[in-house]
């Protein structure tokens, strides 16, 4: 068992690797829960719902063909491939993938930095966790 | 990103401007002012984003006038540190649309420091330090 650094990470959105302007990504795993107490019981039970996922990802906002906006902003509203590598590239190491709903772009312009930008990412469906071939 | 290589674009930036500004190697044993040298970042930031995607550094530009007791290199600060300007330092290094570098991707004189006396041998030259911040390519 190791620390694994953040900056090998990769992620890719649409199939394009947006992993060089990216500097943060934060994915959000949560499981419904119905409650199925009965009377009598004496603490709470629940049934299993279903999953939802989402991640949030930002870094620098970057200029040209490849850019942030191109690859990222212009998605916006729109259902594309997702793949997080919380442990970089490499057989064996980690992967999830599935489609998510580019649900919203922020970028934000401050006066003695340069410009950053982050989205949110909703999951249609499951995340796939697989390792890399 | 190679330090030397920024320095030498921005180096020939400030030469092209034709603000009367000379570029100084940084072991020079004399100066020639109104002259710049660059000293060395005092720290080299890598891996801003993901996969070696971004690296950043400060380099401090060194702006060397005429001796501290002559009146016109008091002039000829005020010119130099002017936010615009055909001799303001930082309009002619700030990376723009209009002026781009290969070197790296954005240059940008964020503050103006230190502003006083500078030794040079035995002489003692009015000066300041441009810090400015240097983003670029970490691959």
């Amino acid at each position: 068992m190791a620390e694994v650094h953040g900056s090998l990470t990769y992620v890719s959105l649409a199939t394009f690797d947006i992993s060089t302007f990216t500097d943060s990504c934060t994915g959000k795993y949560e499981g419904d829960q119905h409650e199925s107490t009965a009377y009598g019981a004496l603490g709470h039970e629940y049934a299993v719902g279903l999953k939802a996922t989402s991640y949030t990802i930002g870094g620098k906002y970057t200029n040209g063909a490849t850019a942030t906006r191109v690859k990222v902003q212009q998605l916006v509203g729109t259902k594309v491939a997702f793949e997080y590598r919380p442990e970089g590239t490499g057989t064996g190491l980690p992967t999830e993938t599935g489609t998510v709903l580019v649900k919203t772009f922020n970028k934000s312009s401050p006066v003695a930095d340069i410009v950053r930008w982050t989205a949110e990412l909703t999951v249609s469906g499951v995340m796939t966790f697989g390792t890399q071939p | 990103m190679n330090i030397n290589n920024v320095q030498e674009e921005i180096g020939a930036t400030i030469v092209a401007a034709d603000a009367g500004i000379r570029v100084t190697p940084w072991d020079a044993d004399s100066v020639n002012p109104p002259a710049v040298l660059f000293e060395l970042p005092e720290e080299y930031d890598f891996d801003l984003t993901y996969g070696r995607g971004s690296d950043e550094f400060t380099l401090p530009i060194v702006l060397l006038l005429g001796k501290t007791d002559a009146r016109s290199a008091r002039k000829a600060l005020g010119a130099y540190l002017d936010g615009s300007g055909p001799k303001s330092l930082k309009a002619i290094v700030d990376s723009s649309n209009t002026n781009t570098y290969v070197t790296c991707d954005t240059v940008k004189v964020r503050k103006a420091s230190d502003i006083g006396p500078y030794r040079v041998g035995s002489i003692l030259y009015l000066g300041a330090t441009f810090e400015t911040r240097i983003t670029g390519p970490g691959s």
